[in-house]
């Protein structure tokens, strides 16, 4: 088993009173998968503002491991690595040009624009 | 002390004015709650003082905010209302709050979208969905209107608090006489907006909906197609029209001191609603509906933003104090039972909600 690893996680200001005020935490665990449970059972209304009533993402939300989009990944059983970072965000979904920044990053996490509907789909905004 | 606290629910957060009684000398403190969409703010004064607002965003989901110090701190509950596994929706936004009956201090009521009501009794930290309205045989055929699938006004008889009615845009009104466990459609009398097929009892659109605190049998609404009074508890509804230019609007309140007086700001149709030629005007009457006639003395003289359904307070003073904010972010008040009007410096984002309480400090 993986030892646990000290990661940072940053929050959406809007949400930073899920977090007692807090715009970034440090969690210790050995996987991602650990690490979001971890996440969410320590700040359960951060858990209700980025899941529906049956425990999926929310539409419009998104969540960076490093510089990949969880829903993109394959299995969240990744074994973490010092200096990895989960991010939180809104997606800027539907109509807004790319931000310079996001269309110079490598691998952007965008699906189509016009689906706003679709998890995961929209533009996105740099990390913090 | 005596203090006059009017809340601002904006799409942007939540705004606070502060005055004494005479109500000429204010004092903003906001945004607060900021970059959340408030659409309900309620004080509720049967114990110590707790501020409720209702904040939003379509982003992350609705929850509801509540503040022990007047606004100063917040603390977001925990389990706001959703519905059951069972239910195949989830609630998009909470439209309105009520406090049960004065004998009920941890009685609130939460009306939401997609349509419902939910019961807390400990003061909101936790909430039950009252199926027998969300889960009515009639839901079938329940459709939204523009502002969504809302249940946006919820209604106690303070002499009887088993007796509640409810208003349900696009659906209709709703009464329950077992403290909202059965519920009865009310519709009767009121001109329908959508023909339903197997309910043709609904389909009726109330944009909000009052009960005279002092004769709980009398009821009013502004609605869709028009302005209605109730004088049997919401079996049967009549026109209160005389006077207005036009049927259409979304606001109305009445003075808790005199019933009596009701106040609501017309739009022009339906399809454009927008203020007619610009002259924002107030309508009020003093007859329980009978006649209206137009307030304009300090209003705006061009101004063609609205007043949504719940951008209407009064503050329970003599005179009657009013309060209404537009959807272009004015909020405009009058000291003198709606004779004189004053528009506010502020320019707020969208307004949604208004609401004025005399606080004690």
């Amino acid at each position: 088993m993986a030892a646990a690893i000290g990661i940072s996680v940053h929050v959406p200001a809007l949400l930073a009173h899920c977090t007692g005020d807090r715009r970034e935490l440090r969690l210790q665990a050995a996987t991602l998968g650990d690490a979001l449970g971890k996440l969410w059972a320590s700040h359960p209304l951060l858990h209700y503002h980025f899941h529906d009533k049956a425990g999926g993402l929310r539409p419009h939300v998104l969540i960076f491991y490093n510089q990949e989009d969880i829903r993109h990944l394959k299995s969240l059983d990744l074994n973490l690595r010092e200096g990895d970072s989960l991010t939180l965000m809104q997606a800027v979904s539907g109509g807004a040009p790319v931000h310079p920044v996001a269309a110079a990053a490598p691998s952007p996490p965008i699906d189509s624009p016009a689906d706003p509907a679709k998890p995961g789909s929209g533009k996105w905004s740099p990390p913090p | 002390m005596q203090e006059l606290l009017v809340t601002v629910g904006t799409d942007k957060g939540l705004f606070l004015l502060w005055s004494d009684t005479d109500r000429l000398d204010w004092r903003l403190e906001g945004p607060l709650l900021k970059g959340w969409k408030i659409h309900a703010v309620l004080l509720d004064h049967r114990s110590d003082p707790v501020l409720y607002a209702t904040a939003g965003s379509g982003i992350y989901g609705p929850g509801i905010q509540v503040s022990r110090d007047l606004g100063k701190t917040w603390r977001e509950l925990e389990h706001p209302p959703q519905y059951p596994e069972d239910v195949p929706h989830q609630v998009n936004a909470i439209w309105c709050l009520t406090p049960g009956a004065a004998g009920e201090p941890g009685t609130l009521y939460a009306g939401v979208d997609p349509a419902g009501l939910f019961v807390s009794r400990d003061g909101g930290n936790h909430w039950e969905e009252m199926p027998g309205l969300s889960r009515h045989p009639s839901r079938e055929e329940w459709v939204g209107g523009l502002g969504g699938l809302c249940c946006h006004s919820v209604l106690v008889d303070p002499e009887n608090p088993s007796r509640l009615w409810v208003g349900i845009s696009a659906v209709g009104v709703f009464r329950s006489e077992d403290g909202g466990r059965t519920w009865t459609i009310r519709n009767e009398g009121l001109e329908k907006v959508i023909e339903s097929k197997s309910h043709p009892e609904i389909g009726v659109c109330v944009h909000r909906l009052l009960l005279d605190p002092k004769r709980p049998d009398r009821l009013f609404q502004q609605n869709h197609r028009g302005v209605f009074r109730s004088t049997d508890g919401g079996d049967t509804w009549s026109r209160i029209e005389n006077g207005l230019p036009h049927r259409f609007g979304f606001p109305m309140v009445l003075n808790p001191l005199d019933p009596s007086h009701l106040f609501i700001v017309p739009q022009e149709s339906d399809e454009a609603r927008i203020i007619p030629d610009g002259q924002l005007t107030v309508y009020r009457s003093k007859n329980a509906g009978e006649s209206w006639h137009p307030l304009r003395r300090g209003l705006p003289k061009q101004s063609f933003a609205g007043v949504l359904r719940h951008a209407m307070g009064v503050d329970g003073l003599q005179p009657c104090g009013l309060y209404f904010g537009t959807t272009g972010g004015q909020l405009l008040h009058s000291r003198d039972n709606g004779d004189q009007w004053r528009t506010f410096d502020y320019h707020l984002p969208r307004i949604n909600t208004v609401t004025a309480y005399v606080v004690k400090r």
